[in-house]
């Protein structure tokens, strides 16, 4: 076949009439969760030992990690910076993120220390870095890469306590456990149930393929469409919902002095959602009749409600209601099942 | 003679440690060398929580009786993904959710209260995933995506030696 130039042209024509049409899908943008962010590394004697008693040194570990996340971030303008605690240092104050400049900081910190005469005062290093963070302005996010292994010094968790006190949701506390003892990851489940606006993670689980992207994306920022859009409504707080099984004996309803600390535990969490309001809703398995599962569940919802308004929840925010058997959130036909269906939940209306 | 001092009360709170750990209300008294400048007694009691090699012991067991209640939690759903729940929606495609907690994402919590029972909270996501697609079997073949987290908590007490 003789190609002329018509042919040519036209052929070319249709080639780049297929390249427009099969341009790129809409791009996203990069938004900042977080308007600054603080790297915040223990140094103490326990770090530097090896995790579990073998392997690579805790310290090392962090370093790895924080290497790995500092290459996750994206290179929008947060404010960023590192401190050290155990002694407390500063390695880089913050000011505009270069990642090239965080990643040679990282480098930079010096892992050849004693293990010993080196406590960990994790509640003083929180108190040594109020400083910094009120010196930020919009929000803060707070990682910090530790063992949890506070042994000396101001209460840690009283002092994640006050920062929130201070900062309320301007501040959030991450933190990447390197706990291989159970009162370090204790100390680091207390901060972390201070808000839920923490991201749990740890050593093995950013290791893991994809998650270092993933925490990337849980912490610092969102991808948004670029099509302009009218700003949204702010989402309403997200108040969880809380269950409990009381073991109410056969056919009872009426609380017992053991149930107590359960009914005060449900309480402490209402109390941190002043104006929500809540349903108390009784559920029983499938034993036994409908009908009387129905009633049982109602007054033991009532049992739990009436508690709870003469305990301080104004009353007005709360409201009973049984379901019996009728809504089962686990298969009835398996014992562990109708165990799981035995329960009280509070849930937001 | 200070130094002397300092010896003789060091050796006298040695020697009520053996007492001490017998009976977690006592107290031990220290000496001071400026009277005025006494510490307050300490004892197991008042320890604090972030010391409370015990409390940490209970913890840790929490901890492991929660990430199993997670799975019991996961296998007995209702909407479980063994159970997963497909529909047709109005355009004609098909899709299914199944509901999923990650035994890896939780936080635990465990506290002695007033009356001396341990309590625990375990605070979690249960995660509702959903795939689309154009036929039953092919939504079940899909990718899975999370489309609604839901925050939960659930409280235990120690009853024995079981969370309860």
């Amino acid at each position: 076949m003789k190609l002329t130039s018509k042919t040519l042209l036209l052929t070319l024509a249709a080639m780049l009439t297929l390249s427009f049409a099969l341009a790129a899908p809409a791009s996203a943008k990069m938004v900042k969760k977080a308007d600054n962010f603080i790297f915040f590394l223990d140094q103490s004697g326990s770090m530097a030992m090896k995790y579990n008693g073998n392997g690579d040194r805790k310290i090392d570990m962090a370093l790895s990690t924080m290497k790995a996340m500092n290459q996750a971030i994206p290179a929008l303008d947060y404010t960023a910076g590192m401190f050290l605690f155990a002694p407390f240092e500063a390695k880089a104050q913050p000011g505009a993120y270069n990642k090239a400049a965080m990643a040679k900081v990282i480098d930079g910190v010096a892992t050849d220390f004693d293990i010993f005469n080196r406590k960990t005062p994790m509640g003083n290093g929180l108190m040594d870095l109020d400083p910094v963070l009120s010196g930020l302005s919009g929000k803060t996010a707070l990682i910090i890469f530790t063992d949890g292994n506070s042994n000396i010094g101001a209460d840690p968790v009283a002092q994640a306590k006050a920062l929130y006190a201070k900062y309320g949701d301007k501040l959030c506390i991450h933190i990447v456990s390197y706990a291989d003892v159970a009162r370090g990851q204790m100390i680091i489940d207390q901060i972390r149930a201070l808000s839920s606006c923490t991201v749990v993670a740890d050593y093995a689980s950013l290791a893991a393929a994809g998650a270092m992207d993933k925490y990337a994306k849980d912490v610092f920022y969102e991808e948004v469409a670029d099509a302009p859009a009218p700003a949204p409504a702010p989402a309403p707080v997200a108040v969880p919902s809380i269950s409990f099984n009381l073991h109410f004996g056969f056919d009872k309803y009426q609380l017992t002095d053991e149930m107590i600390p359960v009914l005060e535990e449900a309480k402490a969490i209402l109390d941190e959602y002043p104006n929500a309001s809540f349903e108390v809703a009784g559920h029983t398995d499938s034993t036994g009749a409908e009908a009387y599962n129905q009633g049982l569940s109602e007054r033991r919802a009532a049992s739990v409600h009436d508690w709870l308004a003469a305990h301080g929840i104004d009353a007005k925010r709360l409201e009973s209601k049984g379901y019996g058997e009728l809504a089962p959130k686990y298969d009835n036909a398996t014992r562990e099942g109708r165990k799981l269906n035995r329960r009280v939940d509070i849930l937001n209306k | 003679m200070k130094h002397l001092l300092i010896a003789v009360v060091a050796a006298l709170a040695l020697a009520a440690l053996p007492a001490l750990a017998a009976d977690p209300a006592a107290s031990v008294d220290l000496a001071a060398i400026e009277p005025g400048r006494a510490p307050a007694p300490v004892n197991s009691a008042t320890i604090p929580a972030y010391l409370d090699e015990d409390l940490a012991s209970k913890y840790a067991d929490f901890s492991r009786f929660a990430k199993a209640w997670i799975r019991t939690s996961n296998q007995h759903h209702v909407l479980s993904r063994n159970r997963m729940q497909i529909r047709q929606e109005a355009d004609g495609t098909y899709s299914a959710i199944y509901h999923r907690s990650d035994e890896n994402d939780m936080v635990c919590t465990v506290k002695k209260s007033t009356s001396g029972i341990y309590t625990a909270i375990l605070r979690y996501k249960e995660i509702i995933y959903k795939s689309i697609a154009a036929s039953p079997q092919a939504c079940r073949a899909a990718e899975f995506l999370p489309s609604l987290v839901n925050r939960r908590i659930r409280i235990f007490k120690l009853k024995g030696n079981s969370w309860e």
